[in-house]
């Protein structure tokens, strides 16, 4: 046998083996735990100066990019909606003069897409080797983030979808698809059940802000992906439960006998 | 020469592994609680470990006689049963759907799949004003590491919650002291709450919650009240 030919057998041997014993990590690996530690703490938008600030001129494709820092979803995005997400919308806004029909208003989970992108209430990372849990303050709640492994192929639809992530260099990027269409957009934009969204997340400056990008791409609801970038800066106030279900009273919260009467606006 | 390649092969897939697969963890083994808890059986309201019963004060007899009345009248006033609102402490710990737990340096924090609760016990040496924040249905936590146990002392609970659905009630005076510690290499986690409230109870009492460590289970962050739920029929529930 020749001797490049036994070679080439001994590395694709090892590759395979390799990948055996750690599937993705072995692709991405994992930034220092020094690295990981400035991860910690409360991430806000809160007190920042919401300054507007249009992005550089990046190619991602035909994207249309959001200003940084804009809490709600530019009307931008609005453009991108297919004739009946944009039905849904236009309907949305006609109604929602006051407290806005929305999975949160209804005591649902403020929910994937919408409760990353806002920025005024606080995150915290809990990152672990196989898990990265991210708790974000509005309505407590938590996304798992499943790392460095696939999605399962028998995903059921959940207000938060399924989440993957891994590592490129120092930022982490993660992957969730399997929405419940119940979820939103925070102003009334609706989704399909095909709504995919990647994040990137890392620390910029000196280290006590993060930049998130997001890019949400349906082919069933926009026309194209689209890309939002949003700053936000470490805080030195305590995470603080908020619930708005203590709060509602224009619209009713599902109750354990006959569970959630919220429909998205059609 | 097969057999020197698989070798080789295998030499090299260690390295491969060790070099861009190591994932690194923040905290030391022995701080460390994060993984998903299950537990195989819950009891339907909280009893103090040794048996006894609960030893009401007068005061506290009267507390609990009046809450179990206006429940039996108005079940849906039970808002964490009835809305799905958080359950509060240690009520909480009586669930039959899986907790996770996550580690950091800063802080550990409990996910309660049921009714989508958050207990984040911060490792600080001092409650926050309670003239400024909360009350909250989840208290105030803060928490240490004595040798291999997470000790958390949580108070400053908004006053709906209650001890366990039968109806204990609680006063203003209330905490709640638990102390986690793992079992049999791990596979078992401990929770030991110890309550004090002396204006509704004689004296400090506690209780034992055993779970077992499931990495099989992913825990779902998206409870909705009055949806489906996972199957739960494993779970033993009783008294």
């Amino acid at each position: 046998m020749p001797g490049h030919v036994t070679k080439t057998r001994i590395v694709l041997a090892a590759l395979v083996l390799a990948g055996l014993a750690s599937p993705a990590a072995a692709d991405h690996p994992w930034p220092s735990a020094a690295t990981l530690r400035a991860w910690s703490g409360v991430w806000t938008g809160q007190n920042l100066q919401q300054q507007l600030q249009q992005q550089p001129q990046q190619a991602i494709g035909s994207a249309l990019r959001a200003p940084v820092n804009d809490r709600r979803f530019p009307p931008e995005l609005a453009n991108l909606l297919r004739p009946k997400y944009r039905a849904a919308w236009e309907k949305f806004k006609s109604v929602a003069e006051t407290e806005p029909p929305t999975p949160d208003n209804n005591c649902l989970p403020f929910a994937m897409p919408g409760e990353s992108v806002t920025t005024n209430f606080g995150q915290v990372f809990h990152i672990t080797p196989r898990v990265i849990g991210i708790l974000i303050e509005i309505d407590a709640q938590m996304r798992l983030v499943h790392m460095d492994v696939d999605h399962p192929k028998d995903l059921k639809p959940s207000m938060h979808g399924h989440s993957v992530g891994h590592w490129e260099g120092d930022t982490l990027v993660i992957d969730t698809i399997g929405f419940d269409p119940r979820s939103q957009f925070n102003d009334g934009i609706t989704h399909s059940d095909k709504l995919h969204v990647v994040e990137r997340y890392r620390l910029v400056g000196d280290g006590r802000e993060m930049e998130k990008t997001f890019v949400f791409t349906d082919p069933e609801a926009f026309t194209g992906p689209y890309t939002i970038v949003r700053r936000v800066h470490k805080d030195d106030e305590p995470f603080q439960e908020y619930l708005n279900a203590q709060n509602n009273r224009e619209y009713p919260c599902p109750t354990a006998e006959a569970g959630s009467a919220y429909k998205p606006v059609e | 020469m097969i057999r020197v390649s698989i070798a080789l092969a295998a030499v090299l897939c260690l390295g491969f592994a060790a070099a861009a697969g190591a994932r690194p963890s923040l905290v030391q083994p022995d701080h460390d609680l994060t993984g998903v808890w299950w537990a195989r059986a819950i009891p339907s309201r909280i009893v103090p470990a040794n048996g006894a019963t609960l030893p009401y004060t007068q005061a506290g007899r009267a507390m609990a006689d009046r809450l179990q009345a206006r429940l039996k009248i108005d079940p849906q006033s039970d808002r964490a049963r009835h809305n799905c609102l958080p359950k509060g402490l240690p009520r909480a710990f009586l669930t039959a759907y899986p907790i996770q737990a996550l580690s950091t340096p800063e802080q550990t924090t409990l996910f309660f799949e049921e009714n989508r609760q958050v207990s984040v016990m911060r490792y600080i040496p001092h409650h926050h004003d309670p003239d400024v924040w909360g009350p909250f249905y989840m208290g105030d936590t803060i928490a240490h590491w004595e040798g291999d146990t997470l000790i958390a002392d949580s108070r400053n609970f908004i006053d709906e919650v209650m001890l366990d659905a039968s109806g204990v009630p609680h006063s203003d005076k209330f905490r709640v002291v638990q102390r986690f510690r793992k079992l049999n290499a791990g596979k078992q986690l401990e929770v030991v709450a110890t309550v004090e409230d002396p204006e509704v109870f004689t004296r400090s009492w506690s209780t034992r919650f055993v779970y077992d460590r499931r990495d099989d289970v992913d825990v779902d962050t998206s409870w909705i009240c009055g949806e489906p739920h996972r199957d739960v029929s494993t779970v033993k529930q009783g008294p």
